[in-house]
């Protein structure tokens, strides 16, 4: 935030790729990095359409970057008074907040939240996605993987074999 | 290939027009049919399509930059590489012929990279360039056929909302370039390899292993070997170093394996039994190198030996090819996973020419086959070359009398190594010690059995001699260990290995040593020395193991070996 250009009252107009409009605090859309480049590289007049994101998921990546712009306040101020054990606490009801918020997802949400938190760089995010997804996949054989997915093996009989077999231990 | 020509229709749109945001170009479809409505036919037309899209996104990009101030952006990356993925899919197109409702999804692709030009110009500015030569490649004949082997089945099973798993590779430069395209039962999901990678870099080692057998995309990206330094980063707990100990022991088909670990985790331990590899004569080690083993059929004559190259700590061999000779006097492996995911083989073999000519046989992991470096060389001496060891990018052996060699792996030179003299009264080399650690090789050699006083010598890296690192008096051993280490004046013990560890800023270097029925590690810097517990205890008791194993193994795993 130690751009000139990001004021704490001013607004950026997010487009999704459905043509709705979004409004979002500068001091907000910093989380994405290509939002804050863009601030930076003072090209945010107007509408900022963000082709790759569709409405449903640019609100929800609103909702967790103006979650997260709260907390980040309130952290700050907590942590001048050290109160440590408050801010413990803060990052345990934070972590609590994630994991409802990305639980509350179906498959096909979580998804556009990764290529959307993809497409606009906001890291926290898409780690969370990420890591919503690797929990799904999980303990389960490549079988189940591809029902998930659905995923079809583009291997032969031999090379699923051939690999089942070099990488035994893992199917043990 | 030339710059396409503009068409008058599509030249008329884009020339009026600065903002690509306010009037449209026309679309994929208004192409096509106009194409067609020209006379040409549809696989024309579409192929007219891509080129008048690449051709706009070109002169968006050239317009806005004439009329806005030059900026460079500094996270241009991602931008361009959503581009490329875009070009990619264009590229794809390209290659497989398209038909009606293909062309539609490529001119989708295209112009949704078109479109999305309004929001990231400024960052696609570098990125014109790998697009023009993309566009070049895909539509240039003569490289559709080297092309063809990475593009797979794609858009027909994206229209009909089925999964594509498409390898792409836009530019050999960077490696497992690609989309993945997932879809759950409702929609379709492109992901980029970025965020695939992101997701695969949590999973725990076995479940990642499993993902390899999901599709060859999955392989692709879990082998990439940027892909597995990050997981390797992020997963401390599967990297160990250490040593193994191994004994050779009457009616046992296998040779037995102690493994001490110095450094890293409880879950990068490898294997201590080897038994998995499955040969029917056994198994023993033949080579140690960072992380990978060779071994070889144990007992059976050296016709019947097959080798296998291993990865203890998740069980993965594979079989190599019979070196082509009849002796093999010496084998080793040659792998730095930080410099090359693939390894070598070294196989010193006797030759035909004549009784001291020796052969340097490679085997390499990229070609999967052996080939002789080099000529027969001649050599008088004795050579331990069934002790190689690799350090700085070649394999050395010390021989029993003054000379030793060297073997750059990479330029395939042998030359020789100096070696410390062999005092007058002994008639041959009398090693104690020679081995690599933490990237320095090191040796130690006793002469007289009854001093505790030794040196250790490092090799310095030009290769100009050696040169005392630590000098070294264990006597403070004797007072607790007098009667398992004197005999009749003689010490007796052996030093097992070197380890290094950074401990803050310096490095700290421990002896391993082992004297009847310990095992100790004596600190190099403040000799001080610790007993490793429980080292012989049950188990390893009754091996009979009281003062020497047949061979010291170093064993550090640095990265996973997926």
């Amino acid at each position: 935030m130690s751009t000139p250009s990001v004021s704490v009252n001013r607004v950026l107009k997010l487009k999704s790729s459905d043509g709705e409009i979004f409004e979002v605090k500068q001091t907000v859309a910093v989380q994405s990095g290509v939002l804050k480049q863009m601030m930076e590289d003072g090209c945010t007049e107007g509408e900022i359409p963000l082709n790759n994101v569709d409405s449903p998921t640019l609100a929800k990546i609103i909702e967790w970057c103006n979650k997260h712009h709260d907390n980040d306040v309130e952290g700050r101020v907590l942590s001048e008074e050290r109160e440590k054990e408050k801010e413990k606490e803060k990052a345990a009801d934070m972590k609590k907040w994630e994991s409802e918020f990305i639980d509350a997802l179906n498959r096909d949400e979580i998804y556009f939240l990764l290529t959307g938190s993809n497409y606009m760089d906001i890291k926290e995010l898409l780690d969370c996605a990420a890591q919503k997804v690797a929990d799904m996949v999980k303990g389960k054989t490549p079988e189940a993987i591809r029902e998930m997915f659905n995923i079809q093996s583009d291997f032969t009989e031999e090379e699923e074999e051939a690999i089942r077999k070099e990488n035994q231990w893992a199917f043990d | 290939m030339e710059q396409p020509k503009f068409p008058n229709s599509l030249s008329q749109t884009t020339t009026t027009t600065n903002n690509p945001q306010r009037k449209k170009p026309p679309t994929p479809q208004e192409l096509i049919s106009h194409y067609k409505t020209q006379g040409l036919d549809q696989e024309q037309a579409s192929i007219k399509v891509i080129e008048d899209l690449q051709s706009v996104l070109f002169r968006v990009i050239a317009s806005n930059s004439k009329n806005k101030k030059d900026r460079l952006v500094g996270d241009t990356s991602k931008k361009i590489d959503v581009i490329n993925n875009r070009l990619a899919i264009v590229d794809l197109k390209l290659d497989t012929k398209p038909g009606y409702g293909e062309t539609f999804a490529l001119g989708v692709a295209s112009g949704a990279a078109l479109n999305g030009i309004g929001f990231v110009w400024p960052h696609v500015l570098k990125g014109v360039g790998q697009i023009w030569s993309a566009v070049r490649t895909a539509t240039d004949p003569s490289s559709t056929e080297q092309q063809g082997g990475h593009l797979q089945k794609f858009l027909f099973d994206v229209i009909n909302n089925r999964v594509a798993i498409v390898d792409m590779k836009v530019d050999d430069s960077k490696p497992g370039y690609g989309i993945l395209i997932m879809s759950s039962p409702k929609r379709t999901h492109v992901l980029m390899n970025d965020v695939m990678f992101n997701i695969l870099v949590r999973l725990p080692l076995k479940s990642l292993l499993q993902c390899k057998c999901v599709c060859k995309l999955w392989q692709n990206l879990i082998s990439d070997p940027v892909f597995i330094s990050n997981y390797s980063r992020q997963h401390p707990q599967y990297q160990v170093s250490g040593f193994y100990l191994e004994k050779y022991l009457l009616l046992q088909l296998h040779s037995e394996l102690l493994f001490i670990p110095w450094e890293g985790q409880d879950e990068g331990v490898p294997e201590t039994s080897l038994s998995f590899i499955g040969d029917d004569n056994g198994i023993y080690i033949k080579h140690s190198c960072n992380g990978l083993l060779l071994c070889s059929s144990f007992r059976c004559h050296d016709e019947d030996r097959e080798y296998y190259i291993c990865k203890p700590t998740t069980k993965q061999y594979l079989s190599l090819p019979k070196p082509p000779c009849e002796k093999v006097l010496g084998i080793s492996i040659a792998y730095d996973p930080n410099k090359s995911p693939h390894y070598q083989v070294i196989c010193i073999s006797e030759s035909e020419v004549s009784f001291n000519h020796r052969q340097v046989k490679i085997y390499s992991s990229a070609t999967g086959s052996w080939r002789d470096s080099g000529n027969p060389f001649i050599i008088f001496d004795e050579m331990r070359f069934n002790r190689g060891v690799y350090w700085n990018g070649a394999l050395h052996w010390v021989g029993n009398g003054d000379l030793s060699l060297r073997f750059d792996v990479q330029k395939e030179f042998m030359l020789t190594m100096p070696m410390p003299p062999i005092p007058e009264e002994h008639l041959e080399r009398k090693l104690s010690y020679f081995g690599e650690s933490g990237g320095h090789l090191y040796l130690i050699e006793i002469y007289d059995p009854r001093t505790t006083v030794f040196d250790v010598m490092e090799m310095r890296s030009d290769y100009s001699g050696w040169s005392v690192k630590y000098h070294v008096d264990i006597n403070i051993l004797k007072s607790c260990y007098y009667y398992a280490m004197v005999r009749r004046h003689r010490y007796v013990f052996s030093v097992l290995h070197i380890l290094h560890r950074q401990v803050g800023d310096g490095d700290e270097s421990v002896l391993a040593l082992q004297i009847r029925g310990a095992l100790l590690l004596y600190n190099l810097g403040d000799n001080t020395f610790m007993e490793l517990p429980d080292m012989f205890s049950s188990g390893n008791q009754n091996l009979g193991l009281l003062y020497t194993w047949e061979r010291v193994h170093p064993y550090t795993n640095p990265l996973c070996y997926i």
